[in-house]
Parts: C-alpha cells; structure tokens; sequence
C-alpha cells in the first residue's frame, strides 16, 4: 500500500461515484475550452469582417488633405509614391494587409465630370469585396489602357464600351455592383497610366493602408499608425480613421470581456461543483476515515489522501474537459456563430492546471474536515 | 501494562463512566462485560485513546496516554494496539490483502515486505486463497478473520477488540475466540468487549461495567 493506493483504488473500484466526481471538472473546464475556442474563432472572423470595412489608416499630403469622406474633390497635392515602399519595411510590417498608393484626378467625360482614381493591385487586397454581377473581379480588373467604373459613375455614363481621358482612349472592363462607399462615383484605372496621363510621376494623392491585428494581438492600429508615422518624413500626415478603429478595437474588448465573464463564472461552477462534490466524499466516507483514524493513520495523512485524490481528478478532468470542450466547440460553433472552429493544442496546458488549482483550492476545506474527524464518532456511523 | 486510573467520562450530563479505576497486565486476557450501554466501548475507547476522558488517565507502559499530543497518541496506538471491530470495518475498496497492508504501511514498511507479510498472516487466519476478494465477496467470519489479520499486523502488543463476535454464528465465534485465545497463549495481551457471557467465558478475568461504574 501507498498513500497513492488509497485514492486510485477508490477512484478505480468505485467508478460510478469517481466519475460523478469528475463530471463536474470536465463539465466546467469544458465550458471553458470550448468558450475559448468559440471566441478565438469569434474574434478572427470579426477582425476578418471589421477588415472588410476598408483602409483604417489613411496618409495623405499634410499641406492640402484630400476629402477622404465625400472623395469627391480632388487636392492638387501630392505625395512621393515611395512612401509606399516605406510603410511596407515598418517593424510590424505583417500588420499590414494592404498599402494602396491612389491618385485622383478629375476629368469632363461628355457631360460627367468623372473623378478617376489611379490604383495597383494592393486595391484588389484591400477590397475583396469588389464584384461584378456578384462574383469577383477576374479579367475585368484594369490593365493598361482600360478603366473599371463604380456603380454611379457607370450610370451616369450609360451603357458605354469605352471613354476618353485626356484625349486618350480606355476601354471599359466592366461596371462595379454597389458598394455604398465614395467608389461608387469612381473610375479606376492603373496608377502609373494616370501618372503619366496628368504629368505627375511617381506621386499620389494617398496611400489607403489596411491593417490587420491577428498577426499582432498586442498592437492596435493606433500603434501601426504610430510607427508609419515614424518611418515618413514631415510632409505626411497619418489618419487612423477613428470611426474604424475605434469599431474594430470596441469589438474586440467586448469579445474579449464577454470571454473573462465567462472564465470567471466557469472558475467559480468548477470551484463549487467539486468543492461539493468532495464534501460529500467526505460524508459518505466518514466511517471509512474513522477505521483509518482508529487504527493510525494520523489526519496529515487523511488530509494528503484528500489533496492526492483531487489533484487526479484536476489532472484527468483537465485533459478530458480539453477534448469534450474541442469537440462541443466544433459540433456547436458553426451553428451557433458561423464560425469554423480550429483546434487550440494551447489551451491544454493552461486546462490541465486550470483544473488541477481547481481541484486542489476547492478540497482544502473538505479535506480538512475529514482530517479533523472525531475517530469515535464517525467509526459510530454503519 | 494498561492502568486505567480515575477514568470519568461525561457527555454534558449524562455520566458514561465514572470513576473507573483497573489494571490490566501484559500477556492478559480480559474480557469488559456488562449490559448495553453500560460503557464498556466508551472504556476500550479511552484505553485505546481515542477518546479523552472528562476526568483521569490511562497509562500504557509506562506512558501517560493523554499527556502526549494526538499525533504522538495516534502514533502510540498505532505501535502499540491492534483493533477488532464488531462490524469488521474492513475498507470496502481494498481487498483482504490490502486491508491487512494497511498498517503495515503507517508503520513505514516497504512495499514488497508489506506484501510478504500481509500473505503471512492471511495464511494463517487461513484466507490464503482470498487475498484478493474484497469484503463484500468474503462470508462474515473471512471478514472478521481478515480484520484479525489486519490487527495482527503492527506487531501489535494489545488486541483491542470490541464486539468481535457480534455479528458471527456461534460456531464462527467460537472459532475466532479460540484464535484470540492462541494469540493471547503466544503474549499478547487482549482486551476484550462483550455483553455475551459464553463468550465472555474465554477471557481469564472479567471486568463487569454497569451504568458506568466497574462492580
């Protein structure tokens, strides 16, 4: 025999009662798990979607800014287009998920005064949403000598195949669904053709920058902000559009509280489930602690018996409540939220001694009781 | 030697003992007689230490009981005493042989000697072949002999033993007096709890209790 013995052997020889006892630990970590798991997938869907809201930071010509709100009114100033280049090289530069140097330029088109927008192909990043007839863009993204127009600005053209700018002719790839933003009154052609079409090389009238904070955690736009800031000279002023910003960082703490509730509350039914659960193993085996307590076992001894027995259940409910929470997760997440559930190995270390501190904080009183038994009493109760 | 001087035990106001005085020699074999109720499991109890009297002493070899601390109490019974139970009180978990390791394994045995050991005595209370039956797969008389075996195992000096033979047969009564008998023929001192007179026959001296008072 072992002090061990005592506890494995209960467990073991009296299963009905062992896994009630561990039912409760799974219970409660497995809520955990799978609160966790839920919102991991929660909080990178909604960093995914707040993405799909556009450009959360904006640099433009510090001198004259260009209207980003109507995007109506074009500014005469400008930017070096390699401005670009360097927010790309910033420290966190995986922050970013697309940079977008834009020229804009007004032109009479018949009787439509057309603002066209230069851009690259970072646009196409930064705004998956694009589409034409609902599906997105393949061959009708510009090329060379061609134009997309927004949803308006093709309506207000009519049906037409192509258009003159600057006596110069495009070809029209195509007429964009709406988007319920300024690019709905657009053109959009190739950055460097619109360059060379008004004369101003290798310069823009912003850069639309869209970050992202999964590869960060720890960052806020705020931050990228500051450190592209850094990294141009004075000429530039760098926007976070706060509106988006403030969204995106809103959204994310209230996911993240949402998930500490429930930390705090499964902390607390793990706590009370087992704390229970062992005041009662105390009480049915108040007999049995009365022989040992008889024959000499001394109650630092009784009280180790108690400790062992719920740092197993902490260790096995740890890991079990890991599965059963991956898998609640994954059955119930993506009808619940819509969202597609990945595994996170992570959490396992962090249940395992979640559980086991559980256990363990939650037995002290009633392993203490059981040690401070009084012998002649309890060997009394048949 | 066990002295019990000036014992009194109360429970607010009703008296359980009262001043109870009595020697009991090594190597003796006495039996506590009395009616129910009368307080002999309260004596055996304050004699075994486990519960402290109102008022007086029990002295064991020369060592004050109640004048150590509960761990050094528990400590001293556990060398000193082995128990017999009415009820057996076997743990239900464990089987025959584990139940006899049990003290083995307080007195800080090895694990291999505990095995050899504990397969020792269960031989000799005749349960060889049931060392690994747990107690409800044991008859009443295989429980009473495993917790014989069980008490055998400290090496104690003293068997305690109350009501062993409450819930057996008469013939396996018989049987286990006649085993304590033997183990008190080899020196070991016995102290035994009874209320029946045939088996209270046994014993070599009778200490007989009525309403808390030896007479």
């Amino acid at each position: 025999m072992r002090t061990l013995d005592f506890v494995t052997k209960e467990l073991g020889r009296r299963k009905w009662r062992s896994t009630t006892g561990i039912l409760c630990i799974i219970l409660g970590i497995s809520i955990f798990v799978a609160a966790q798991t839920t919102n991991k997938a929660l909080y990178d869907k909604t960093k995914e979607q707040l993405l799909r809201l556009g450009a959360n930071i904006i640099v433009q010509p510090k001198e004259e800014p260009f209207d980003i709100y109507s995007g109506l009114s074009a500014s005469s100033a400008t930017l070096p287009e390699m401005y670009a280049d360097k927010i790309r090289s910033i420290e966190h530069s995986k922050m970013l998920v697309a940079v977008s140097p834009k020229l804009y330029e007004r032109f009479a088109v018949g009787e439509v005064n057309l603002l066209v927008a230069g851009i690259t192909d970072d646009e196409r990043r930064a705004k998956p949403w694009w589409m034409i007839n609902r599906m997105v863009l393949i061959g009708e993204f510009p090329q060379d000598k061609e134009v997309l127009l927004g949803h308006y600005a093709g309506a207000h053209l009519g049906a037409v195949s192509q258009i003159e700018l600057n006596n110069e002719t495009f070809s029209v790839t195509g007429v964009l669904d709406e988007t319920g933003s300024a690019d709905d009154f657009m053109a959009f052609v190739i950055l460097n053709v619109l360059q060379d079409l008004t004369g101003k090389r290798r310069m823009v009238s912003m850069i639309e920058v869209s970050t992202s904070c999964i590869a960060c955690p720890k960052m806020d736009i705020y931050d990228v902000a500051n450190e592209i800031d850094k990294a141009l000279p004075d000429d530039a002023a760098v926007i976070p559009i706060k509106q988006i910003a403030e969204a995106q960082i809103g959204t994310l703490t209230q996911i993240e509280d949402f998930t500490r509730v429930i930390y705090i509350v499964v902390l607390c039914l793990g706590a009370f489930l087992m704390m229970n659960y062992m005041f009662s193993s105390v009480s049915e085996r108040r007999h049995e602690i009365g022989i040992l307590l008889a024959i000499g076992m001394d109650a630092g001894e009784i009280y180790k018996v108690f400790i062992l027995k719920a740092l197993i259940l902490g260790v096995v409910g740890g890991f079990v409540g890991y599965v059963a929470g991956t898998l609640i997760s994954m059955v119930a997440s993506p009808r619940i939220a819509d969202a597609s559930i990945s595994p996170l190995p992570q959490l396992l270390p962090y249940s395992a001694v979640l559980s086991t501190v559980i256990c363990v904080i939650s037995s002290i009183l009633p392993a203490r009781r059981a040690a401070q038994l009084d012998p002649v009493e309890a060997l009394r109760e048949v | 030697m066990i002295e019990v001087r000036n014992v009194s035990k109360r429970y607010g106001n009703v008296k359980a003992l009262e001043g109870v005085t009595s020697k009991v020699k090594n190597g003796e074999f006495v039996s506590i007689v009395g009616p129910t109720g009368s307080g002999k499991t309260t004596l055996l109890n304050i004699i075994a230490g486990l519960l402290t009297p109102t008022e007086g002493d029990v002295i064991v070899d020369d060592v004050s009981l109640y004048e150590l601390s509960p761990s050094e109490r528990t400590a001293f019974r556990r060398k000193k005493f082995g128990f017999i139970f009415q009820s057996f009180n076997l743990i239900s978990y464990l089987t025959a042989i584990e139940n006899v390791e049990i003290p083995l394994y307080l007195a800080g045995v090895q694990q291999t000697e505990q095995r050899i050991i504990a397969k020792r005595l269960l031989d000799k209370v005749g349960l060889r072949d049931r060392l690994s039956h747990l107690p409800s797969e044991l008859s009443t008389g295989e429980q009473q002999r495993v917790a014989i075996a069980r008490a055998l195992a400290s090496n104690a000096a003293v068997i305690l033993a109350d009501e062993p033979t409450g819930n057996l047969d008469m013939r396996t009564a018989e049987e286990l007096m006649r085993y304590l008998k033997e183990l008190n023929m080899g020196g070991v001192t016995v102290l035994l709890v009874t209320h029946n007179p045939q088996i209270a026959g046994f014993a070599d001296r009778k200490i007989q209790i009525v309403e808390g008072r030896l007479i």
